[in-house]
């Protein structure tokens, strides 16, 4: 009987010490590298490489480890399976003014069908434009593109869940020129979708 | 009525829901309500899977959370500036697992995007992770 009872003892200390928490860095498919810092009660662990992993004990002591991709899929496959599609971008280029370029034709059409296929989706459109015209003009232009792509898409009947435009003028600009130089390809949309 | 009070966010919005499988409970202010997708999210919200279920949603700066079954996920606070790109979130998994990548809030500064568990404090930059909280 005693004997049982300090197995049961030993059984739940050890109990006390199995990692309570479990993080894992995944491979990362953008190419970028990443990190995750994972502080505990008193120590921090910062994983660097895929699959390189932190654990925590009931009290919070954080110690590093690795998994095994069966591990990732055994503990995550659920949550793995529900992550929403990454974020794409869009570039759309301009004709003076808030006319859609003609290259840009194949591209607005892909847009507009990726959006249909997606029945929860945000948008950000950001316009930009070249260096011709004073930067306060060049922002109210902006604007005006990123609001025109949007009256573009309700045309289309494109149901949009969460919208907002944005105009930032001549910053960033995609090629560096002299001010009030024209570049066509400073002149477009920029659009994210996720 | 429960159900119309959580789809008109009466504050600013923060992120959307993309998918549901299964059983997801929103809680809001006290009330709780099952999630569609579509849903708009805000500061504070909680969402709770339950057994066999799923909930995919992304937030403003495009990072994207997926929560396992029997999980639960506080949207602590939520910060984001689309015109100058920066923001700061703080999120919770009180208990089960997610995935989470990051988005705009990572890439902004030093320390913006923080999950915290029970026990600890996640720091991620620019990086896809996978979270499990045993109670």
């Amino acid at each position: 009987m005693s004997r049982a009872r300090v197995l049961c003892v030993l059984l739940l200390l050890s109990a006390c010490s199995r990692p309570r928490e479990l993080v894992v860095l995944l491979p990362d498919t953008t190419g970028h590298g990443g990190q995750v810092t994972v502080t505990g009660v008193t120590q921090s662990v910062t994983l660097t490489k895929p699959l390189v992993a932190s654990k925590a004990d009931a009290h919070g002591k954080v110690t590093p480890g690795t998994v095994t991709p069966e591990t990732v899929q055994a503990h995550f496959g659920a949550a793995l399976g529900a992550v929403p599609p990454p974020r794409q971008t869009f570039v759309l280029y301009f004709q003076t003014g808030t006319t859609l370029a003609e290259a840009s034709v194949a591209d607005w059409r892909a847009l507009v069908a990726l959006l249909a296929s997606r029945p929860a989706v945000e948008v950000t459109v950001v316009g930009y434009t070249d260096r011709v015209g004073s930067a306060a003009d060049n922002d109210r232009l902006s604007l005006a593109r990123a609001q025109e792509v949007l009256t573009l898409l309700a045309r289309e009947g494109v149901a949009l869940g969460l919208v907002h435009t944005v105009g930032r003028g001549e910053r960033q600009l995609r090629v560096e020129t002299a001010d009030e130089q024209v570049e066509p390809r400073n002149r477009r949309v920029e659009i994210d979708v996720w | 009525m429960l159900l119309v009070v959580l789809r008109c966010a009466s504050a600013d919005p923060i992120g959307q829901v993309k998918s549901v499988q299964g059983t997801v409970l929103l809680t809001r202010t006290a009330a709780s309500a099952p999630v569609a997708v579509g849903l708009l999210l805000e500061a504070g919200d909680v969402l709770t899977t339950r057994a066999g279920s799923t909930c995919g949603l992304t937030l403003r700066d495009a990072s994207r959370f997926a929560l396992g079954p029997q999980s639960i996920l506080v949207l602590e606070h939520f910060t984001w500036e689309a015109q100058g790109q920066t923001g700061t979130s703080r999120t919770q998994l009180t208990q089960g697992t997610a995935v989470i990548s990051t988005g705009g809030i990572a890439a902004s500064g030093v320390q913006a995007m923080q999950v915290a568990t029970p026990r600890t404090v996640l720091v991620l930059g620019g990086t896809t992770i996978a979270v499990e909280v045993q109670r």
